[in-house]
Order: structure tokens, then sequence, then C-alpha cells
């Protein structure tokens, strides 16, 4: 009788256990990007203006949705690793003052390692003494990882729009 | 005949020793992990709840801008005490009569409708975050006009955006308050006076 209710009793306690261990979403096949993943992602990007038009001038806030060797390429220039990300934050804020980023038609897949997506971005600014503009627009290019804080941009790349 | 079945405490002594000490392990082990969660619990949102909460911000922006139901469309995204306020006034309006006419509706009958330019109120770069009462969110507002242009230079444009205090009810993920910002204060630190 001990055999066979041992083997029961440890079973049933170790899909007990097993039950309660945290999805470790990093191990699932790179087609698999769950909901909350997505969810997270859309977040990630909504974030990015906020610190980038709305955070303090130190820029951190805006680096540290990046990885620490994280990249973003903009038209003209590219900054990799938190004290340059942020230095770039501190200085768009200070020469582009009262600009706002719109981010829309967010496009996430899964891709080997993380994800990838597409983002639409049109930056627009409130003159005080005339209407708002349209100072640019075009498109982000981007690639995500999951670390253990979160997901975070591994590369971002900025594409203007151009006229033809 | 039927035997006697064992008391639990009786199965348990039937296990070799080594046994009892790994299963009295695993019972530990297993009433550990909760209190070790309960102890680091913070508000937690499921993707649903996010979901959700983008639609309830995404229906706000249809309900104002086409004063549908003569405006309690838009009160009723809120819970019943519910209130929408801004940066630039004192005026607060509270309740389900008061949305409504904050929607143009209500008593107003949404003459807007007819009288005022369309807002287009377009919402972008919602932000949510989980918080004891439900959640919050940030967010950013555009009215686009033509070419920029909709009235005046302070409702034109990049108009600053909203921060928002939601919770879950029987009926969904309802408003308990929202406050328009303007700049230059900002979505999610501004601080109402009162």
């Amino acid at each position: 009788v001990g055999g066979w209710l041992e083997c029961v009793i440890l079973c049933a306690f170790t899909v007990s256990l097993a039950a309660q261990t945290p999805d470790v979403s990093a191990s699932r096949p790179f087609s698999a990007l769950s909901a909350a993943d997505r969810v997270e992602l859309q977040q990630l990007i909504a974030r990015y203006s906020h610190a980038l038009d709305h955070a303090p001038p130190d820029g951190l806030a805006f680096a540290e949705l990046f990885t620490g060797d994280g990249t973003l390429v903009t038209a003209t220039e590219t900054f990799t690793g938190h004290p340059a990300l942020a230095a770039y934050a501190s200085r768009y804020r200070a020469a582009n003052g009262g600009a706002r980023n719109l981010s829309t038609n967010v496009l996430i897949e899964a891709v080997p390692g993380g994800a990838s997506g597409k983002v639409y971005v049109v930056a627009v600014r409130s003159d005080p003494a005339g209407p708002g503009s349209i100072i640019a627009g075009g498109h982000f290019e981007d690639r995500y990882v999951r670390t253990a804080q979160g997901w975070r941009f591994l590369r971002r790349q900025f594409f203007a729009s151009r006229l033809r | 005949m039927l035997e006697a079945q064992p008391a639990p405490e009786g199965l348990f002594l039937m296990l070799h020793v080594k046994t009892r000490a790994l299963v009295v392990t695993l019972a530990f082990l297993r009433m550990a992990a909760p209190a070790q969660a309960q102890e680091s619990a913070k508000p937690t949102l499921t993707p649903a709840d996010y979901i959700e909460i983008q639609q309830l911000v995404a229906r706000y922006a249809h309900a104002i801008d086409t004063c549908s139901n003569n405006g309690y469309d838009y009160a009723d995204l809120y819970v019943p005490d519910g209130q929408y306020s801004n940066s630039r006034s004192k005026t607060k309006w509270i309740g389900r009569e008061r949305l409504a006419e904050a929607a143009g509706g209500g008593k107003n009958g949404c003459k807007k409708l007819q009288t005022e330019n369309a807002r287009s109120h377009t919402i972008t770069n919602l932000v949510i975050d989980p918080a004891p009462e439900g959640a919050t969110g940030k967010s950013y507002l555009v009215y686009p006009g033509v070419r920029g242009q909709h009235s005046d230079a302070d409702h034109s444009g990049h108009v600053g955006g909203y921060q928002d205090v939601y919770v879950k009810t029987p009926a969904g993920w309802r408003f308990k308050s929202r406050i328009h910002v303007f700049p230059p204060d900002i979505p999610g630190s501004y601080k109402p006076a009162d």
C-alpha cells in the first residue's frame, strides 16, 4: 500500500507546486507572444512619448525604457547605452520644448529572442500665437527584448516621412 | 462488505519515514509560497483589464464627439458619482446629469453639433498603471481641426492630455475621474488645487 500511496501523494504535490510556478515566457517559442506581452509592449511604446516629452530633464526615465546597451537611431544620429540615451532625451526636450510625439498604428510581431514593432509617430506643437502644427512625422522600427524589469527597447530607429 | 478506510493521519503514518519528511517539506513550501506572494502583493491588472480600459478611453472620444444618446452615453462611461474637470477651470461636472451636459447633452440638447467646430478628441499614448482603487491613466489629446486650427489657440492642435482614475464595477471599467490637463501642466503629475 505504501508504494502506490507515496506515488499518489508525491504526484499530487508535484502537480500542485507546478501549478503555482510562474510562467517563464522567455522560454516560449518565438511565435507565442501572450496577450500580456502585447499589452506590456503597447505600454512601453506609450511611455516612450511621455518620457521624451514630459519626464524630468535628466533624461533617465527615457533611457531606462531601453536595455543597458539599447540603441536609438534618429534621422541623423545614433545613441547607444543609457548615458547617451539620457543625454539625447535631455537635449531633445531643450530643443523641442512643447513638442508632443503621438504614437499610433502600433504593429507588434514575435521574432526570435523577443519582438519587433512598427509604430507611426506624429510630432505636433502648439504655437501660443497660432494653430497647432505638425513638425515631424514618420515611423519607428523597433526591436524589443524582455528583461527582468519587463519589456525594453533593444533598438529603435526613426524613419522620417519624405516628399518625393 | 466495505472495509473501514484509514483516517488521513493513518495514511501519513503508513509512509516511509523519508517520504514523510519529503511530504512535510513540500507542504511547507506550498504554504510558504502564498505568504511570499502576499508580502510582495501589489495591485495588478490583467491583459483583459488593460484592453477594457483602452476601450473605455476610445469610447470616451466617440461619445463626446457625437453627443450620442443626448450625452448620456458619455455620462455612463463614469461611475454614478464620477467627475470631469479641467486644469483651467474650477468647475467640476459631477454625476450623470452634469456629465451629460459636459458632453453637450442633457439640458443642452447637443446643440453644439450645430453651433461648434467638431473637436475630434484624438487620444494617444495611453499609459495605464494599476492602483489600489483600480487603475490610473495618462494620455495625450489633440484637436486636429483643419490643419491644426480648431478654435482659439488654447483649443487647437496639441492640447495637453488626460489624467484619469478608473474603477472596476459590475458593469465593467468606468471613469472615477478625468481631468483634462492643459499645457504647461503635465498629465499624470498634475495636482488639482483642492
